[in-house]
């Protein structure tokens, strides 16, 4: 046993055994170790040591733990990013003022002066945030409006839609807070449609998220409410919501993002029926892709429906081609 | 660092969200095989590759290119691990179970012994590296598991070689005093 060993002798083969030594070093060392049993010893129980450690803690993510990963961090990156566009327009406002109130205290003015600037600052801030004249806002139609100044002005946090005067194609828009915000049309005007997204992914109040999906519902559907529907999926914290959006979704033709979106609801949502949808819309665009994502669910997933599920569809997948077909192509 | 992962960090610093998850995809594997051996258990690893590249995306901007992007990734993973580890009393070495994915059992082959032998060495290593400091350990893993050069784990753990190679002799030792008995069985 090598016990005799100096604590440099000990050094020196441990740096060998981890390529960390100079060549002539490394020769010395060599040459010692063929002559000393003990140093020899030494060398193979570390090397035991490190092959044995090394074989058991080397663990490959498996790609579905991976891939369902990206998905989560997709979605993660696109909160913050959506974090960061709104919180840069206060910043830079707030900047301003800021900026304005130490020019002032840099120039050493008298307090007075200064209160004034800061009270002026104010008043300026407010002017930003709330429309400047009495006037109705009027965004029905398709005029263009600056959604962005329609948020800051504040009109948006308290809208609802009014349920009793809905036809199949029109829609009423009220502020409870600001009268002279009444605007009514189609929900397919560009205004409108603009709104009931914002109201889906921001509204703090989780029913009018729900009135703004079921509208959403019935607008036509395109690239832009299928994006803000698989946001609302990936991102919604209620499961009311979050389910009414994805059923939505399954009225929409098929994107890679819709794909990928419900790779990641079938991997990682706790509400079974979302993964159900999840499996119903993978359905509608059955590829060989699917396969080694259906065959963690069928085996993995806790809830018996959404297992078979996964194992109809499998099946379907994984089918030779039938009979019918190949007398088909004779 | 090749030219397309060059040009994959500027259009990352420059608010291109594509390219920055193109470069998780390049690193990922690594890093998740890292946390995973940190960790030694699923969910803290998963936990900390989303805070390691919530961090990435959120600095990128402050990457000078002075060093291989990986060392950076790197060292981001290393203090996320240990900070989540203060947080987290959880992270333990776990046992092995029969129905895990994460089986460590199913990474040792040896046909010559039986079961029980080998899952008495899986837990000897794992109680071993519990004895290591974090320091002691980290510089292991990085080592030994992930193979890496002495100079970029004192590139990533912002240290110097001698440091680290002092590290290394102190955690191989500690290792193999406990691990002998198993090499001579």
């Amino acid at each position: 046993m090598p016990n005799k060993l100096t604590e440099k002798q000990k050094k020196q083969v441990s740096l060998y055994v981890c390529n960390a030594l100079s060549i002539s070093a490394k020769r010395k060392i060599e040459l010692e170790i063929k002559t000393n049993t003990e140093l020899s010893n030494y060398m193979s129980e570390l090397k035991f040591t490190i092959n044995a450690t090394r074989q058991i803690s080397t663990i490959a993510p498996s790609e579905e733990l991976l891939q369902g990963s990206r998905n989560l961090l997709h979605g993660k990156i696109q909160v913050i990013n959506r974090e960061k566009s709104s919180a840069s327009f206060f910043s830079s406002i707030l900047n301003n003022i800021k900026s304005g109130v130490s020019f002032v205290a840099k120039k050493q003015q008298p307090v007075w002066a200064v209160a004034t600037y800061v009270i002026i600052g104010l008043l300026a801030g407010r002017l930003l945030f709330f429309p400047s004249t009495d006037k109705p806002i009027d965004i029905s139609g398709q005029e263009n409006v600056d959604m962005n100044k329609l948020i800051q002005s504040g009109a948006l946090s308290d809208l609802r839609i009014d349920q009793s005067t809905l036809s199949p194609s029109s829609i009423k828009l009220v502020s409870h807070s600001d009268e002279r915000f009444n605007v009514s049309g189609n929900v397919n005007d560009k205004n409108i449609r603009q709104i009931l997204y914002y109201l889906l992914l921001n509204d703090e109040v989780i029913d009018n998220r729900f009135q703004a999906g079921k509208q959403i519902r019935r607008i036509t559907p395109n690239g832009e409410s299928r994006m803000v529907l698989i946001s609302s999926i990936l991102s919604e914290t209620d499961q009311k919501v979050k389910l009414q959006s994805m059923e939505t979704l399954s009225q929409y033709q098929s994107s890679q993002e819709l794909i990928n979106a419900c790779k990641r609801i079938l991997l990682d949502d706790r509400n079974s029926d979302m993964r159900l949808e999840a499996i119903e819309i993978l359905e509608k665009n059955k590829s060989s892709d699917l396969i080694s994502l259906l065959e963690v669910v069928s085996k993995m997933d806790d809830n018996s429906s959404v297992r078979n599920k996964a194992n109809e569809l499998l099946a379907e997948l994984q089918k030779p081609v039938s009979i019918e077909y190949n007398e088909v192509i004779k | 660092m090749d030219r397309t992962t060059r040009d994959l960090i500027i259009k990352a610093q420059a608010g291109d969200t594509e390219s920055f998850h193109e470069i998780v995809t390049i690193y990922d594997t690594r890093i998740m095989t890292l946390t995973l051996q940190i960790a030694q258990n699923k969910e803290d690893a998963e936990d900390i590759y989303q805070e390691t590249f919530v961090k990435v995306f959120k600095n990128i901007s402050k990457f000078r290119f002075e060093s291989d992007i990986y060392t950076w990734i790197y060292r981001i993973a290393v203090n996320t691990a240990y900070n989540y580890k203060r947080k987290h009393s959880k992270m333990i070495i776990v046992e092995p179970k029969e129905d895990s994915g994460y089986d460590f059992l199913d990474w040792v082959y040896d046909p010559q012994s039986d079961e029980e032998n080998r899952e008495e060495l899986v837990m000897a290593i794992n109680q071993s590296l519990l004895t290591l400091s974090h320091q002691q350990r980290t510089v292991f893993i990085l080592k030994h598991l992930q193979q890496l050069k002495i100079k970029d784990i004192a590139n990533i753990l912002d240290l110097s070689e001698g440091t680290i190679k002092k590290y290394l002799f102190r955690a191989m030792e500690k290792l193999r005093v406990s691990l002998k008995e198993y090499h001579y069985a």
